[in-house]
């Protein structure tokens, strides 16, 4: 980052004490590193990725094998939370659905960046007619309610996965587009842009080597909450069987699933759902660890 | 404030237009041909073509967005696919469960959301203020209709307080209509309560640091009084831009949150449609819902005027 962000002195301390300049690297590992519940929820997603990938290895049984004999088993040294309703081992089941989360989530983040973020970095830079029509388009979207709009989509398109990826995608887009518009707005306004541009820098090289670094921060804060917010809507439209098709299985699939023996499985319910709250946590945790640690954004008052 | 009234009801125009629009356009969002997919897979070419003359869906686009908005106008959303009767009537039927649950559960979190809010603030870095913080960000951690089980696992089965599923209308008896009511409510507003109670600490927190708090203070004014007639009226700007969008997001939630309580709402109206590909029926739900939303934040920037002298135009 080229900026100079304002830096902040402690009382008694002067210019002289504080270390000397560091990379934006070692800067944001030093600020990040004294939030500890950013810390807990980056160790926490490192070990739901490392679970999504190494599923088959910690696995203790296969997930699909059914087992008609031992239907809704309560929890025992073979079935470490039980079985469900066809007997399958619901501790290897979830730990398959972790992969089907973590995965749907990274894909809406992916649909949405993809969406949202071009189109808001030319409403920002240009302005004028082309900004309005976007915004006008961005309040028309986000006029609809979120989930009603998913489920739309998704029954125009087909209920499965992919097509649930994408409403989830198109949901969150306005997020990235305004954030995007509101960032380039306010930094090509900035002095350096103008210094630039008096030199005879081409538009492009302006975008590309002084704006995108500046909205960089900002972005990857926002996209750790919608990671959170996306894996959200994934269960509530994989809990409606709208999403993961069986006989794949999501947190929110399992949970659809199990509504019906609420009574009778009760950790059927609780663990999946616990899971699902725990991760969203996390990711809401450590996007707000992020926007606390890097650069120019402003800190929270609290 | 008339004229901002005028002034604002002139802006959703173009707004309501766009939102059908994009709505309406949805439709092309079917993949392949979509008097195929509304005939049915099986349909053969006779019934699709007769489909197709049906729906109009030879008309270039635009003549099928005017027919179509201009049927929903006048309240005619056309006919559902699957049950022979008109889109408009089962939505009209089922809307007052879906809206009933969407203001309760807005209430019961405007409820617990301003006392917390404003105490949080007020006792700012004590244990209050972070057990409150704390839980708000659970609360909006978690899936409601996750929420939603628990509270029928804890209140509806351990404890039988309260009905598993089922609904009474108010009409009917107003008793058992708050009895089926208020855990579908609890859980569909505890997200919007976090958000609220977030939102609501920060801006008191944010005026009640302002210069003419202080001078108020400095006249002798008492604690109470100064919240109440000079920090709140001041943080319900925020606030109020907050609860606008919760609506919108509750209204969402809704259809969740109906199907786990099996409420009779437009909920079940929207998913039975997709498993039906039922597109009027679709179409016709996002319109009402989208529609509601609209008029409902139409009415949050009416009341800014009220709570905000500034915004009025001069």
């Amino acid at each position: 980052m080229t900026d100079v962000s304002p830096t902040l002195f402690t009382p008694g301390e002067t210019e002289a004490d504080l270390p000397p300049p560091a990379s934006v690297l070692a800067r944001f590992l030093r600020r990040f590193r004294q939030q500890p519940a950013a810390m807990i929820a980056f160790f926490f997603l490192v070990a739901m990725v490392l679970v999504a990938l190494g599923a088959p290895l910690l696995a203790p049984k296969d997930p699909t094998a059914q087992n008609l004999r031992a239907v809704l088993q309560p929890v025992s040294g073979a079935h470490l939370l039980g079985t469900d309703e066809l007997g399958r081992d619901i501790f290897s089941r979830l730990i398959f659905a972790t992969r089907i989360s973590m995965l749907a989530a990274a894909q809406a983040v992916i649909i949405s960046v993809g969406i949202g973020v071009l189109p808001g970095a030319i409403a920002g830079y240009f302005g004028g007619i082309i900004d309005t029509v976007i915004m006008r388009i961005t309040d028309a979207i986000m006029s609809y309610p979120p989930l009603i709009l998913a489920v739309a989509i998704v029954g125009l398109l087909g209920p499965n996965l992919r097509n649930a990826m994408i409403a989830i995608g198109i949901l969150y887009a306005p997020r990235f587009l305004r954030l995007m518009r509101s960032t380039v707005m306010s930094v090509r306004e900035e002095t350096f842009i103008e210094a630039c541009r008096s030199v005879g820098c081409s538009t492009p090289r302006i975008i590309g080597r002084h704006v995108l670094p500046n909205v960089m921060s900002p972005l990857l804060v926002q996209v750790s909450l919608v990671a959170g917010f996306a894996m959200l809507a994934e269960a509530s439209l994989s809990f409606l069987g709208l999403g993961v098709q069986p006989p794949q299985a999501s947190w929110g699939s399992m949970l659809g699933r199990s509504v019906r023996f609420l009574d009778r499985a009760p950790l059927m319910v609780i663990v999946p759902g616990l899971m699902i709250a725990l991760t969203v946590l996390a990711f809401n945790i450590f996007g707000d660890g992020l926007r606390d640690s890097l650069g120019r954004e402003t800190r929270r008052v609290r | 404030m008339i004229n901002l009234v005028i002034r604002r009801l002139l802006a959703v125009i173009p707004l309501l237009f766009l939102v059908t629009f994009l709505a309406y356009g949805m439709i092309l969002l079917i993949p392949g041909d979509p008097a195929i997919a509304i005939a049915g897979e099986n349909a053969t070419a006779e019934i699709v073509e007769e489909t197709r003359q049906r729906l109009g869906l030879n008309d270039p686009f635009l003549v099928q967005y005017g027919r179509w908005v201009t049927g929903a106008i006048q309240g005619d959303l056309g006919t559902s696919l699957f049950v022979n009767r008109s889109v408009g009537g089962a939505i009209v039927e089922r809307l007052p469960v879906t809206l009933a649950l969407t203001f309760a559960a807005l209430f019961l979190a405007t409820l617990i959301a301003i006392p917390a809010g404003i105490l949080a603030a007020l006792k700012k870095g004590t244990w209050i203020d972070r057990l409150t913080t704390v839980t708000a960000t659970m609360g909006i951690a978690m899936p409601n209709f996750w929420l939603g089980l628990l509270l029928v696992l804890g209140f509806a089965i351990a404890i039988p307080w309260f009905p598993a599923i089922g609904y009474v209308s108010f009409t009917e008896n107003p008793f058992e209509w708050a009895r089926h009511i208020f855990l579908p409510a609890i859980a569909l507003g505890a997200a919007a309560c976090a958000e609220i109670t977030r939102q609501l600490r920060s801006a008191v927190i944010d005026v009640v640091q302002q210069d003419f708090i202080r001078t108020a203070r400095a006249k002798g004014l008492r604690g109470p009084s100064i919240v109440i007639k000079h920090t709140l009226k001041n943080a319900a700007v925020p606030v109020v831009t907050v609860l606008g969008l919760q609506v919108t997001r509750l209204l969402g939630g809704a259809v969740i949150i109906e199907q786990v309580f099996a409420l009779p709402g437009i909920g079940g109206l929207a998913v039975k449609a997709v498993f039906d590909r039922d597109v009027p029926m679709i179409l016709g739900v996002i319109f009402a819902a989208s529609l509601i939303a609209v008029l409902v934040n139409l009415l949050v920037d009416l009341s800014y005027g009220w709570f905000n002298p500034k915004v009025r135009p001069k």
